[in-house]
This record gives C-alpha cells, structure tokens and sequence, in this order.
C-alpha cells in the first residue's frame, strides 16, 4: 500500500517538476516568438494600411485586370508553413491532401499543414476563442455567419488586395513542378465564379472579399417518377407538361400552384400511401424548415433579414406567406421531418409515404430506394431530380400577380428563388505577408477550373467556377474511371434525352464520337457478354454496332445488333474502314447471312477460342483496326451506325472493349451510371444558379440574434405553423420575441 | 399446534417466494432499463442503413442478418493520396491518448484529494474553514465558466500553441485544469472526519508523524471512498468532452469521445453513419466491459464495503 502511495506522490511530483520545466522553456520560446510576431505584425498592419488605402480609391467597378502593366518580382522562398483548419475527415481529405501534395510541388518553400477540426461549430468556437489570444490558423472553412463573426474583430484579411493584384512572381526554385511555367500571377479571375457565389463572399462590411466560395451546394426536389408516370394524362389535363415517361422540364421549375394541383392527384384521401392508384400520403417534404421559410421569404419579396443585422420578418406579406404555407401544410401537400420526429424526411420518400422531397444536392444518395427494403411500397421506384418549387414563373419574375391557396387570394410580386450553402475559405490577417499570400495562392490552387469540378464530382458538391462546366480534362475518380465534367454533366442529359431509355441512337459519322455519353467502356481485352445484346424497349429500324473489341493482343471484335423487330438480312450492308484519319474507305467489306430479331452478329479477327465460338464471319482486312480507326456501317450509301470520327487520327479507341448502351444500362456496377444521380443534380444546381439567393450573414448584435440563430428560429417557425401549436401570425411573433431584444 | 405451524410455514414460504418473483421481476425491469442502451447500441451496430431506418424499428436480429461491415469499415484505410496506407479512423490512437488522459488525470486527482481532504480533516491551522468554506463555495460555479479562463490560462503557458503543438502540452493542458475536485475534497474530508480521534491521538503517543499516520491508518481505513473516487473521476476523464475538443489542434491528439463525435458524420449534409458510430461506441465500451469482468470482485467488494463505517 505504502509504496503505491509513494510511487503516486513521485509520479505526481514528476509530472508537475516535468510541467514546470516545461513552462520555463515554452514561456522562453513564447517570449522569442512573440517578438517575431511583433514584426510581422507591423508588416500586417503595412499591408493592410495598402487594403484600406487601395479600397478607397478603388472604384466600385471592378478593375480590368488584363490591362492592368504586371509589377514583376521574385517569388519569396523563404520556408512557409501554413495551417489550414477544416472538417474534412479522413475519407474526403484523401482528395485534398493530393491536391496540398500537389501544392507543396509546386511551392517547394511551403508546407500546408490540414487539420480537421471535426464539425464546424468546434472549428468557430475555436478560432473565435484563438483571436482572442492571436492564435489562429492561416486559413480555414467556414460559413458566412462565421467570417461575419470573425471580421467584427478585424481577424479577417480581406482578398480584394489579391484578386486585383497587378504583381507577377517569377518562379526563381527549378525544383518546382511550375517552373516552366516562368511566373505566377497573384491576380484572380473573379468573373469565373458563379455570381451568386461572388455576391455571398463580399456581402461584408466595406464589400470586402473577405473569404471565396469552395464547397457550395444548393437544394433540389428529388421526385417518384414511377409514381407520376401513372399520371401522366391526369397530370396534362391539369396544363401542366409532363413526357410520357414521368419528366417534367429540368429547367423550368414548378409553381407551387403546379404543385397544388398536383396534389389534388398524387394525394392519397386517406393519410396513407395507395399503391394500387399511385398516390402518396404527402406531396412534398421539405428536408430543412429554415431553408423553406427563408426561400418562401425570397419569393415572395417579403423581407427576411438584411446585411446589418435587421430582422424584417414582422411585415404582411410574411404573414400572408405563413398562412400559404399552412394551407399546403393542411391539404399534406407539405411535410416537414417533423412529421415522423426525424430531421430528414428521405426514409419516408424511400418507403413512398411522400412522393417527392427537397433537400441538399449533397444528399442525393439518400433519396435513392434499394429495392430490398420490404417497406418500399413502390419497389425500387424509378428517381428524378427537378429544380426546388417556386412561387412565380419565369415570365411572371418581379411582376405583381394574384395567387391562391385555395380558400384565399394574395397579391404578389415575386421573385425567383433557390437558396444557396456550404462553407467558403478565407485567411486570417494575423498571419506574415509570405503566409497571406502563399495561402491566398493555395485557395486558387484548390479553385482552379480543374480541381474545383474534380472536388465537386468526388464529395457531391458543386463547381464554384463557371468555366468547370465545361470543362474537358478528364478528371480520375476511381481508378479505373475516369470523366471530364463536360461529360459527367451528359450522364443526366443523355438520360433525359432519351427519356430514361435507351432506344435508338441515329449517329452519324459527323457526330463527334464520344465513349462516354454513348458507350460503356469495359476493362482492356475483356469479352464480357460477347454473342448476346439486348435493348429492352423501343424499335429501331436499322442495326447498330454493339459491341467493339480491340484487345492489347491481336484480337479484334464488332458485333452488330439487330432489334429492328424482324428477321434482317445484311447483305445489303457494308462495313468499312477509313484507317489513319483518311477520308475514304481504305477496306470494305460486304456483310452476308441473316440475323434474327434480338440476336447479334459477330465479325472476328482473332485466334481466341472464346471469340472463335461467337463468331460469325472472320475478316482481316476491314477487321484490323488499331484504335484511331474509323469504322463505319452502311446501307447502300447511306451510313447506320460508325465508331469514331472520320478524318481524325488521334487514338480514340485502343486497348479497350466497348458496349452499347442496353441492357447493362442498369447494371448498378457500371461506374458510369453510378454517377447518374449526381450528374442529374449538377444539371439541376447549373439550371437555377441563374436564381441563387444567399443568407445575409451577421454576428449577433445587442439587440438581435446573428443570422445562424435567425436560419434555426424560422425552422421552429415553420414546425410551429405544422404541428398546429401556433396560428401564423402566432409563430412570427413568437419567433420575433425570440429574436429581437432591443 | 403442529397443524398450525405447517399451515404457518406455508404461508411464510408463499409469501416469500411471492417477495422474491417481486423482487426478481423488479430487478429484472431494472436490469432491462440499464442494458437496453448497450443493446441497442449493439444492435444498431450491426445494422444496415436500411435497416436502421426501418418503422417500426427492429428489435431483433438474426445472425445471418448482422452487418458486420460497420466494424470492419472502422479499419479500413486511406485508399489513395499522400497518406495511404494509413488508417481511415485512427481508432487506437485516440484509445491511447484516452487512456494516459484518464491515468494521469486521476492519479493527479488522488494526490491532491487525499493530502487536502486530510488537511481539512485532520490538521488544525488559521482560516481552515473560511478556506473550505470558499472551496466549497466555488462549486457553485459551473464548469463551463472555467472553459474560457482556463483556456487563457493555458494559452499563456504556451501549450497551445497552434502551430506546433506537441504531445506533452496537450496531455498538460488536458489534465492539469483537471487534478483537483473540489468536490471528491469534500467527500474524502467527510469519510475523514468519521474515522475517530482516538486513532490519531494513539498513533501520536507511538510517535507516528502525520504523513505516516495519513498512509498507514487513513488511506486504508478509507479506501473504499477512494476507490469511488478513482472510479467515477476516470468515468470523467473517459467521457470529457468540451475541453478535449477545444484545446486540441491535431487530429492525432484527440481523445475517442471527439473522434467518435465528428468521424462518421457526412460533413456535406450533416448526416451521420449510426452503424458506424455505434461500431466504434461498442469497441470503446469493450476495454471497460473487460476491466469490469475482470475485477468484478475487487470492484464490488470496494461498492459494498463503501457502506461500512471506519
């Protein structure tokens, strides 16, 4: 016993001689530091006294950067070490610790250290309590509410100094991955982000950039297309346009007048879903109440909150809102999560308790069914992704109308409306001129056109730069994937146009050829599936090539299909060769035999066993393609089906083996089509970017809650008015008393 | 008479056996209400998504169903960039640093409850109650309250220092806030002051020093008191969470309560995996479940004797 105790009383002492010695030296080197500090902080204020001074003699206009004579200096190479503070775990900072990687080649100087901070309010409470004590991270993730925050401190460097630099570093270390290059611009170009994004980021005091968009995401409405296509002529003798197959237009949104006239259809009497007669139990969830009350707000002009702070709820046309709402709430054409206790309502989608829902572009994949779930009433229900309701049209946009909820009229100018979120990047001005602009060159490294699409495709969030759309590098997601964003947004558009089916495709050889949007590319040299295709529905008058082989080895394989619905001979049809960009057939060759409806033909080259037991004509003149060949089916002279583009040259087909889009389109290992959903709402997210609305984002004042608390009360707000434990104007007024202090 | 007496004795059995069905049925309620949470998170771990969102919930699995993917998900690694290879969760990191956490918290906090509770207990000196008074009066501030001054506290003593914060300075400012309890003072002063005087005095007489006396008589006389102590301050430090997650900076440092926190929940949505999480609490609940089988008896023995006076 006595010597436990002593040996306690002993480690005991040693940790406390050990702690103290410990702060003898950390109080030393605090002291040297703090002295360092001292003088980088004098060329902080130096810097930031160019800010303001710059500021006042800017003009409101943004400067023409590209006429702007580049002031040309050598790049700093001092060591550089930058902590950057964020919330990524282990499996999304994969990706940016390749882009850091990439980074730090780049820069050799700079070292980028990346913490996660777990979640974000750990991250604001932990930076707001650092500027109290200047210990804050060179750069970090947040949301504006946090950078408003932050800036009332003055910790916040604003960026306008950057984007409209004029200086032009020249790269001086050859061990840089960029020094071909010869120099780095400090200066942005600002007018590549998306507006909404922009208009967010220097909604601060002064119209300062004080932190650039990064990862956005906006709100989508997921919807049971097995469900409308029921109803699809109920739904158009309503005057609401709807395709055969259950599509409504991706572009042009429904009105919440749409809505309720759908519901009059899609809504179940009884408050349980009747599978039988396609109809739900609710129309619509909406996934997060604030974000509904602040986006019914916007379109309806009504007044929310404003940049100082101003909490503008308590007026009429909110009111009316409220009531609007409550009447869609009463006819189930709303539901909030609220319903089922739950913050989510995707469960219940799934289940087809609700037939559509709206939620986080981010969460698409929790509105897709299983189909092994016994309480999917719909099955494995067939899933699209429209544009977020609104209350006016395109054509009625800030115009006054009436619009009815049924039992009462409402006189309104509206607007457009779909909110936009996610956190954005900024520097803190604590940190040395070097750090502030070797971090400021890490936020448009992790911007740029490329890495912006490529982080958007690999978390689900959205590009923050318009020229991402289209962009045409192809960007690695998998391994064994790989697809530019230009053609990750035609997974979604292919889909739609052809109606989420795959029937005939009439290419031409003019069209230009593309693997992805028309084909499935399967592993080098595999023969998966050869002899047999299938194209469930549709007719199609002529046969297509649907499958193309060209192996590592010297096997060489074409199948050609034919689901023209009756026997076809081929005699009449000729394949030909147009090798090495030439413009005419350097070989041809005249098919013979028949093909039954449904079956497949299988032109060979090959010494391959396997290929040898399909096979149905061997050729080795036409049939000896080597990857930049142009094949190119004809009837007579008119051309059927071609692989490649004649007259190009450039490999567009080699080493790999090729398959139709048919019967694999739902084959859920394909990777291609594992983007679909996400493709589909990147679609949505570009067609109402043109109407993305943002928070005004302020800290809480001393009369008033900051903007965060605002978002939560206008989602109790709303809970309120469906739970029935208050009346509209009841629950504003309560949610202002919650609010407003002063 | 002797007609009676059985009839007695029948009456006295089925009334007993009567008391003890009671008394079984409201243990085993009991019983119920304190494991269904550990059920549930045992079972909620073995769950699919799908599963997991099921209404009405699911109470029972059968083996076949049991997803044990959660589990090894825990260990998965990084799949590519720069730190491949390494582990997705640092999972036994954060057990090692809770662990040196709650170790040195409580052996810290030992030391100083026991010399101060015997201070207050035993040693005559000026203000000794003024000062328990004012010790006892600091109880009644929260403890969020110390967030704020203890964070600046340690700021200034350079253990948080952002960018190059080391091991030891985190285990420092982890612990040292935490070394005194007012209130375990309190409870050991209480169990002090029950043990009589007559002992201190004889002990003088054979001429033991007050330090010897503490060790020799008290600690003994006392342990079951300690041994809650032990118990219940290493159940705080195991479950700290506020000031582990505000005074660490790097990843590597944090304790499992935050790493349990933040690392399972989707960050773009703000959806966190239940399976995994609760993968993750069972494999944190294990080492204490061990531990508790293991000295079942000491630690019981410790609860029961608790209840007899020195």
């Amino acid at each position: 016993m006595k010597k436990i105790v002593v040996l306690l009383v002993m480690f005991f002492l040693t940790f406390v001689v050990v702690g103290c010695v410990g702060v003898v030296t950390t109080t030393t080197t605090t002291q040297a530091t703090t002295t360092t500090t001292a003088s980088t902080q004098s060329t902080t204020t130096q810097s930031q006294g160019t800010t303001v001074s710059g500021q006042t003699t800017l003009p409101t206009t943004t400067q023409p950067t590209t006429t702007t004579a580049k002031v040309v200096m050598d790049l700093p190479d001092d060591e550089v070490e930058i902590l950057f503070w964020h919330i990524y775990g282990q499996e999304k900072s994969a990706l940016l610790d390749e882009l850091i990687a990439d980074f730090e080649a780049m820069y050799p100087n700079v070292t980028i250290v990346s913490t996660s901070q777990s979640d974000y309010d750990t991250l604001r409470e932990k930076i707001n309590l650092g500027i109290s004590v200047g210990q804050v991270p060179t750069m970090a993730l947040g949301y504006p509410d946090h950078f408003a925050a932050y800036i009332t401190t003055g910790a916040v460097q604003p960026l306008d100094t950057y984007i409209n630099s004029n200086v032009r570093y020249e790269l001086t270390d050859p061990t840089s991955t960029i020094f071909d290059q010869g120099y780095v611009d400090v200066a942005l170009d600002i007018e590549d982000y998306l507006p909404g994004y922009l208009a967010e980021n220097n909604q601060y005091i002064g119209g300062f950039y004080y932190s650039l968009p990064y990862s956005k995401s906006t709100e989508t409405m997921a919807v049971n297309r097995t469900v409308l296509k029921a109803h699809v002529d109920d739904i158009r003798a309503l005057g609401i346009t709807i395709s055969d197959e259950g599509f409504f237009s991706h572009e042009t949104p429904l009105t919440f007048e749409d809505i309720q006239k759908l519901s009059t259809i899609l809504v179940n009497e009884t408050d349980s879903t009747d599978v039988a007669n396609y109809q739900c139990a609710y129309l619509i969830n909406y996934d997060s109440p604030g974000n509904m009350f602040i986006n019914m707000s916007r379109q309806w002009n009504a007044g929310y909150t404003n940049i100082q702070g101003e909490i503008l709820i308590n007026n009429q046309i909110t009111k009316n809102m409220l009531n609007y709402t409550k009447a869609m709430f009463d006819a189930r054409t709303l539901v909030l999560p609220v319903e089922w206790s739950e913050g989510y309502g995707s469960a219940y989608f799934m289940t087809g308790d609700v037939c559509m829902t709206i939620g986080s572009t981010a969460g698409v994949n929790y509105n897709i069914p299983t189909g092994t779930d016994d309480n999917e009433q719909f099955g494995k229900f067939e899933v699209d992704f429209l544009t977020v309701p609104q209350t006016v049209t395109q054509e009625t946009n800030n115009t006054a109308v009436t619009i009815s909820d049924g039992t009462n009229d409402y006189n309104i100018t509206g607007s457009l409306s779909a909110v936009q979120q996610g956190p954005n990047i900024g520097v803190f001005s604590n940190a040395s001129a070097n750090e502030k602009l070797f971090a400021w060159l890490f936020i448009k490294w992790l911007t740029t056109s490329e890495n912006t699409a490529r982080w958007a495709m690999d978390t689900g969030y959205l590009p923050v730069r318009l020229s991402s759309y289209s962009s045409t590098t192809p960007i690695e997601l998998t391994p064994t994937f790989s697809i530019t964003y230009d053609d990750f947004m035609g997974i979604a558009q292919t889909y739609w146009n052809e109606e989420g089916l795959i029937t005939k495709r009439d290419i031409s050889a003019s069209d230009s050829f593309r693997v992805s949007s028309q084909w499935i590319e399967l592993a080098a040299d595999s023969l998966t599936g050869l002899g047999s295709f299938n194209i469930e529905e549709g007719e199609m008058t002529e046969p297509i090539i649907s499958k193309y082989i060209e192996t590592t080895g010297t096997t060489k394989v074409l199948e050609i299909y034919n689901g023209t619905g009756a026997e076809l001979d081929l005699s009449a049809y000729t394949l030909g060769l147009y090798a090495d960009g030439s413009t005419t057939p350097t070989a041809t060759l005249t098919l013979s035999g028949t093909v039954a409806d449904g079956d497949v033909f299988v032109i060979y080259n090959s010494t391959d066993a396997a290929v040898i037991a399909e096979g149905d004509l061997e050729n080795a003149t036409v049939m000896a393609f080597d990857g930049n060949d142009v094949l190119v089916l004809k009837k007579g002279a008119a051309i059927v089906d071609s692989i490649g583009q004649i007259s190009k040259t450039a490999d567009f087909a080699k080493d790999v083996t090729l398959v139709r889009f048919g019967n694999l389109v739902w084959e859920p290992t394909n990777e291609y089509w594992d983007y679909l959903y996400k493709s589909m709402v990147a679609n949505i997210a570009k067609n109402q970017a043109d109407y993305y609305r943002y928070d005004p984002a302020f800290a809480a004042g001393s009369g008033s809650a900051g903007s965060a608390q605002v978002r939560v009360e206008a989602g109790y707000c709303l809970e309120n008015i469906y739970t029935a434990q208050y009346t509209p104007e009841g629950a504003l007024s309560f949610m202002l008393n919650q609010l407003v202090w002063g | 008479m002797a007609e009676v007496f059985v009839k007695n004795e029948k009456v006295y059995k089925a009334k007993k056996i009567a008391f003890n069905i009671a008394t079984y049925v409201f243990l085993a309620a009991i019983a119920i209400a304190v494991l269904i949470p550990f059920y549930w998170m045992l079972l909620t771990s073995l769950k699919t998504e799908e599963l997991m969102l099921r209404i009405p919930p699911i109470l029972f699995l059968k083996p076949e169903d049991w997803e044990i993917s959660n589990y090894y998900k825990l260990f998965e690694v990084v799949q590519s960039g720069p730190r491949r290879g390494e582990p997705l969760f640092p999972f036994f990191d954060y057990m090692r640093n809770t662990i040196i956490v709650s170790l040195v918290t409580t052996a810290g906090t030992l030391i100083t409850t026991v010399l101060s509770a015997f201070a207050f207990a035993r040693l005559n000196f000026k203000g000794r109650d003024i000062m328990f008074a004012v010790l006892i009066g600091t109880m009644m501030i929260p403890g969020e309250i110390f967030v704020l001054t203890n964070f600046l506290t340690i700021n200034s003593l350079g253990w948080y220092d952002i960018m190059d914060q080391t091991f030891m300075d985190v285990l420092f400012a982890m612990t040292l806030p935490f070394m005194t309890s007012v209130f375990y003072i309190f409870y050991l002063r209480q169990t002090f002051k029950q043990i009589p005087n007559e002992l201190y005095y004889a002990a003088k007489v054979d001429g033991t020093t007050d330090f010897q006396y503490l060790l020799k008589i008290m600690i003994p006389v006392a342990l079951p008191t300690i041994v809650t102590i032990t118990i219940l301050n290493s159940m705080g430090a195991w479950n700290a969470y506020i000031w582990p997650a505000i005074i660490t900076t790097k990843d590597e440092f944090r304790l499992v309560s935050n790493g349990l926190r933040g690392a399972f929940t989707d960050t773009s949505t703000g959806r966190t995996d239940f399976g995994q999480q609760m993968a993750s609490a069972t494999l944190v609940t294990l080492p204490l479940l061990i531990l508790f089988f293991t000295f079942r008896k000491q630690i019981m023995r410790g609860v029961s004797r608790s209840g007899i006076k020195g």
